[in-house]
C-alpha cells in the first residue's frame, strides 16, 4: 500500500469515526426521552446513577464503531495476521499501533490492522474475529475488549489451529497461545510502595491516623480491579495500622469533571486523606488538576499514565507524585513477534507474559527532558 | 320477638368467632411454615457453605499431602541429583490436577520450570520458604507458564543436607471445578477472599454480578452495591473475619437482589474465607414452594370453610322462609290464614294509608258442601281463592278468614275502583266445574269499609264490612256494598 492509499484510508475511517460520533451525540438525547417516556408511562424505573449508566452503556454496547481492516505491510503475501483493537484511535492505542507497524516491518505475513472505535462494542470485534476467519488468517493479534463475552470467538481461533496472541489484557479461558499485558496486580503494588515511600518523605509518622482515597473510572475493568486490589494488597502488609484506606472509593465514569469533582469532595469530606491513588488515566488527571489548583502541596499522588496534568504535578518540586506507565508498544511489538514465530511453528515456552510497567518520577521526566 | 333476635345476634356472634378462629390458625400455619422454609433455606445455606469450605479444606489438605508424599520421594533419593529427582517428581506429577512441581535448596536456589521459578522469585516465596518451618500456602498468583491463577504450596524437607523446600502448583480452576454444582448454576456465587487486604478470588459467579471468575476483585470495591439489613454493616463484617470468627452469615441486599451471605474460614489458610452468595428467591425454590403451597391450602381451606358456613346459613334461610311461610299461610287456599291476615293488615294501617277492606262471604257455601261434598267444598274454596288472586291487584293483601269467608285489602283504591275489582271478581267466580264434571252455579256475598276513615285497627275495620256483608246477606246475597 502506498503512502497515500493509507491516508485516503485513514480519512474514510475518520469520516466512520465522526458520524459515530454524530451517532453518540444523538444518543443520550434518545435514551432521555425514552427515560421520560418510560416515566410518564408509570414504569417503576428506579432512579439511581448506576442505572442511567447502565442504560448508556446499553446504548453504547448497541452502536457499532469498526475500524475495518487496512493492511499496512507485506500485502501480496499469502500468510495474513490480522489485529484487531480494541480502541483504534485512543492515544494508548496510537503507540500500540506503532509497536505492530515496527513488527510488521521485521516479519513477511501481510498485516491486516482492524479494531472498534469503542470499546464496549465486542460484537464489532466478534465480527472482525469472524471476518478475519474467512479471509484466512494463519496468526490474530487481539486486544479483547471483554473477558468473557470473547471466550467463545477466540475457542473458534484455537478450534482452526490459527495462532492467537492476546496483548493488553486477557480471557477467562486458556483458548490462547500468549499473553503480553501489564500485571496490573504488580502495578497496584508498586503505586503503594511509591505511595507509602512518598508519605514517609511528606513527615508522616506511623502513629499519625492517615487515610488514602482511590480513584477509577470503573469497575467492571478488570484492570482498574486489579490496580486497586495490587494496591490493597500491599497496603495490608506493609501500612502502618493506622494508615487506612477510605472506604468511599470513587467512580469517574471516565469523565474528567466527574473525576475532579470527586477528588474535590474526597478532600472537603475527610480531612485525614493524605494520598490519592488514581487506577487509570482519567483519575490520575483529576487528582493532579485539582491539588494544583487548590495547592494541596501536603498531598501525595500515585496514578497511571501520563497526561499533561499528571506531568505538570509531577514535575513541581512543591508536589509529590509519582505515574505507572504502561509499555503498550512493548506489548504489540513482542506480540507481533510472537505470533509470527508461532506461525513458523516454535511453540511458545510462556502463555503470560507481564510487560512490566515504566515508574515516572520527576527525575526520570526531568531526565527524559534534558534528553530531548 | 325480642328474644329470636338475641338468638339471631348471638349465633352470629358465634359464626364470626369461628372464622375468626379458623383464619387465625390458618395464618399461625402459614407463618410457623414460613419460618419452618426460613429455618430450612438457613441450613440449606450453610450446608452449602460448609460444602465449599470443607470441599476447599480438602483440596488444601490433597494438595500438601501431594508434597508430603513428595518429600518422602525426595529424603529417599537423597543421594541423586536435584535434576534426577525433579525429573522423577515431574513424571510422576498428576497433570490434570497439578500445574508444576520443583524444589528449593537450602541457598535458595529454585530447581523446577524457569518460569516457576521466576514467579516464585517475584513473589517473594523464595525467602519465605526458606524462613517457614511449616508448610504454608500461596495467596493465587498468575502463572507466566499457564496464564492460570495458581496456589502454591510450599512443604520443607527435614533432615536433608541440601534440599530445603518442595514445592507444588494448582489451578485456581481445578480447585474451582470442585464446586461447580448443576443444581446451583447460576444461582450462587462463591469467593474466596483474603480478609488482611480483602481481595478475593471469585470461584463461582452466578450471572447477575461483573463476571470475574479466577481473578482478583476487592471487597471494598464491591461495597456500593451492598446494602445491609439489621444494622449489620461492612466494618462490622470485615471486623468479624479478621478477629478469627470461624464463621457467619447476614442479609443483605447486592445490586437491588435480596441476598445472603454467609462466609466460613479456611483452616489450612488461615486469613482466608469462603464466601457464598445466594439470592433468596434463589435460595430454595423448593422450599419457597412449600411456603406458598402451605398458603395456598390454608386459603383453600378457609375458603371452603366460609363457603361452607354460608350455605349452611343460606338453607337455614330458605327452611326458615318455608317456615313461616307455612305458618302464614292458609294450606287449602295457600292465601295469608288469619293471623297473618291480621298482622298484614295492621302493618299497613301503620303505614297511614288509605284503601278497602273487605269481608267476602261464599254464598250457601253449606249447601254446597252438603250437595256435593266436602271436596267439593274445598274446591269451591280453591277456585274463589284462586279468581281472587287473578281479579285482585298483586299488591292487595289476600286471605282466608275462617270457613268461607275471606279477606281482601286493596290498597290505594277508591271506592269507585273497588266496587269495578268486584264487580269483576263476581264475574269470573261463576260458573265453577266440579270434580263430577258438573256446573254449578258460585257467587259471593261482600262488604268493605274504607281505612282509615272506617277503621283504625283490624277489629273496628271487621266490624265495619261485616256491617256492610251483613246489609248484602239482608238484600238477597251475591253482591258487593261498602258501609255507608
Amino acid at each position: 500500500m502506498t503512502q497515500k492509499q493509507w491516508k485516503q484510508n485513514q480519512r474514510i475511517q475518520n469520516q466512520k469515526i465522526y458520524n459515530n460520533r454524530i451517532k453518540k451525540a444523538f444518543l443520550p438525547v434518545t435514551a432521555g426521552l425514552l427515560a421520560f417516556m418510560v416515566m410518564q408511562g408509570g414504569c417503576a424505573l428506579a432512579g439511581n446513577s448506576g442505572q442511567d449508566t447502565t442504560t448508556q452503556a446499553a446504548a453504547d454496547t448497541d452502536e457499532s464503531a469498526v475500524v475495518d481492516y487496512t493492511c499496512i505491510a507485506n500485502q501480496g503475501s499469502q500468510e495474513k495476521i490480522y489485529v484487531i483493537l480494541k480502541n483504534y484511535h485512543g492515544d494508548y492505542w496510537k503507540k500500540v499501533i506503532q509497536g505492530v507497524t515496527e513488527a510488521a516491518e521485521q516479519i513477511e505475513e501481510a498485516v491486516y490492522l482492524g479494531g472498534i472505535d469503542n470499546e464496549t462494542d465486542v460484537s464489532g470485534q466478534i465480527s472482525l474475529i469472524e471476518k478475519a476467519q474467512q479471509q484466512g488468517a494463519v496468526g490474530i493479534l487481539l486486544a479483547p475488549a471483554n473477558s468473557n463475552a470473547l471466550v467463545e470467538s477466540c475457542q473458534e481461533i484455537k478450534n482452526q489451529n490459527i495462532s492467537l496472541v492476546l496483548i493488553d489484557s486477557s480471557i477467562n479461558s486458556d483458548a490462547y497461545d500468549t499473553c503480553y499485558m501489564t500485571g496490573n496486580m504488580e502495578a497496584g503494588q508498586i503505586a503503594a510502595r511509591e505511595m507509602l515511600a512518598m508519605l514517609s518523605e511528606q513527615g508522616n509518622t506511623d502513629q499519625d491516623p492517615l487515610e488514602v482515597g482511590i480513584l477509577l473510572s470503573s469497575d467492571s475493568s478488570q484492570a482498574m480491579v486489579n490496580r486497586v486490589s495490587g494496591f490493597l494488597e500491599y497496603w495490608a502488609k506493609y501500612a502502618p495500622e493506622k494508615w487506612t484506606i477510605n472506604q468511599d472509593i470513587r467512580l469517574n465514569g471516565g469523565d474528567m469533571e466527574n473525576a475532579q469533582a470527586d477528588v474535590s469532595e474526597l478532600l472537603r469530606n475527610n480531612r485525614h486523606i493524605k494520598g490519592l491513588y488514581g487506577c487509570n488515566n482519567t483519575s490520575t488527571k483529576g487528582i493532579a488538576a485539582v491539588l494544583m489548583r487548590a495547592t494541596r502541596k501536603d498531598i501525595v499522588m500515585a496514578g497511571f499514565d501520563l497526561a499533561e496534568e499528571t506531568a505538570s504535578l509531577i514535575r513541581d518540586p512543591d508536589y509529590h507524585g509519582i505515574t505507572l506507565l504502561q509499555k503498550q508498544e512493548q506489548m504489540a511489538y513482542k506480540g507481533m513477534l510472537s505470533l509470527d514465530q508461532q506461525i513458523r511453528g516454535e511453540k511458545p515456552e510462556q502463555k503470560y507474559i507481564d510487560t512490566g510497567v515504566l515508574l515516572v518520577d520527576r527525575d526520570y521526566l526531568l531526565e527524559n527532558e534534558q534528553n530531548e | 320477638m325480642s328474644d329470636r333476635r338475641k338468638k339471631t345476634k348471638k349465633r352470629k356472634l358465634y359464626l364470626a368467632i369461628y372464622l375468626s378462629l379458623c383464619l387465625l390458625i390458618i395464618l399461625l400455619a402459614y407463618f410457623q411454615l414460613s419460618r419452618m422454609a426460613r429455618d430450612y433455606n438457613t441450613q440449606h445455606l450453610e450446608l452449602i457453605t460448609g460444602l465449599y469450605a470443607e470441599k476447599m479444606n480438602d483440596s488444601m489438605e490433597y494438595l500438601q499431602n501431594y508434597a508430603q508424599d513428595n518429600v518422602k520421594v525426595a529424603q529417599a533419593m537423597e543421594d541423586k541429583t536435584p535434576a534426577q529427582i525433579l525429573a522423577c517428581m515431574e513424571e510422576n506429577l498428576d497433570s490434570r490436577v497439578f500445574c508444576g512441581i520443583g524444589l528449593i535448596g537450602e541457598k535458595g536456589e529454585i530447581y523446577g520450570s524457569k518460569y516457576a521459578a521466576a514467579d516464585i522469585r517475584q513473589e517473594g516465596l523464595d525467602k519465605q520458604a526458606l524462613e517457614a518451618e511449616e508448610f504454608f500456602y500461596s495467596d493465587p498468583y498468575q502463572s507466566s507458564e499457564t496464564g492460570s491463577m495458581i496456589v502454591t504450596t510450599f512443604v520443607p524437607v527435614p533432615d536433608s543436607s541440601w534440599l530445603h523446600t518442595i514445592y507444588v502448583s494448582v489451578r485456581i480452576e481445578n480447585l474451582r471445578q470442585f464446586g461447580v454444582y448443576d443444581l446451583l448454576r447460576g444461582k450462587v456465587s462463591v469467593h474466596l477472599l483474603k480478609t488482611d487486604s480483602e481481595n478475593f478470588v471469585t470461584c463461582i459467579s452466578n450471572s447477575s454480578t461483573e463476571n470475574f471468575e479466577g481473578s482478583w476483585n476487592n471487597l471494598l470495591l464491591q461495597q456500593r452495591y451492598f446494602q445491609y439489613n439489621d444494622g449489620y454493616s461492612y466494618s462490622q463484617w470485615v471486623r468479624d473475619m479478621r478477629s478469627g470468627k470461624k464463621d457467619g452469615r447476614f442479609s443483605a441486599t447486592i445490586r437491588g437482589v435480596e441476598s445472603t451471605i454467609s462466609y466460613r474460614s479456611i483452616t489450612s489458610m488461615p486469613g482466608w474465607y469462603v464466601i457464598v452468595e445466594l439470592a433468596n428467591k434463589d435460595i430454595s425454590d423448593i422450599t419457597q414452594q412449600f411456603s406458598l403451597l402451605g398458603g395456598t391450602f390454608g386459603c383453600i381451606l378457609v375458603a371452603i370453610t366460609l363457603i361452607y358456613m354460608l350455605s349452611i346459613l343460606l338453607l337455614e334461610k330458605k327452611d326458615k322462609k318455608v317456615y313461616m311461610g307455612l305458618s302464614a299461610t292458609d294450606p287449602l287456599t295457600e292465601l295469608l290464614n288469619r293471623r297473618a291476615l291480621q298482622n298484614a293488615v295492621e302493618e299497613e294501617l301503620k303505614k297511614k294509608a288509605t284503601g278497602y277492606f273487605i269481608f267476602i262471604d261464599i254464598d250457601n257455601f253449606k249447601t254446597y258442601n252438603d250437595t256435593y261434598g266436602h271436596s267439593n267444598g274445598d274446591l269451591c274454596l280453591k277456585h274463589c281463592a284462586r279468581t281472587m288472586t287473578k281479579c285482585f291487584p298483586e299488591d292487595s293483601i289476600l286471605g282466608r278468614y275462617g270457613g268461607d269467608e275471606f279477606v281482601v285489602c286493596l290498597k290505594g283504591a277508591t271506592q269507585e275502583e273497588t266496587y269495578a275489582y268486584m264487580q269483576e271478581f263476581q264475574s269470573w267466580l261463576t260458573p265453577l266445574t266440579l270434580s263430577t264434571g258438573e256446573v254449578a252455579e258460585l257467587s259471593v256475598s261482600a262488604g268493605g269499609a274504607a281505612y282509615p276513615d272506617q277503621g283504625k285497627d283490624f277489629v273496628s275495620l271487621c266490624r265495619s264490612a261485616d256491617a256492610a256483608l251483613y246489609e248484602v246477606k239482608q238484600n238477597g246475597k251475591g253482591d258487593f256494598r261498602v258501609k255507608g
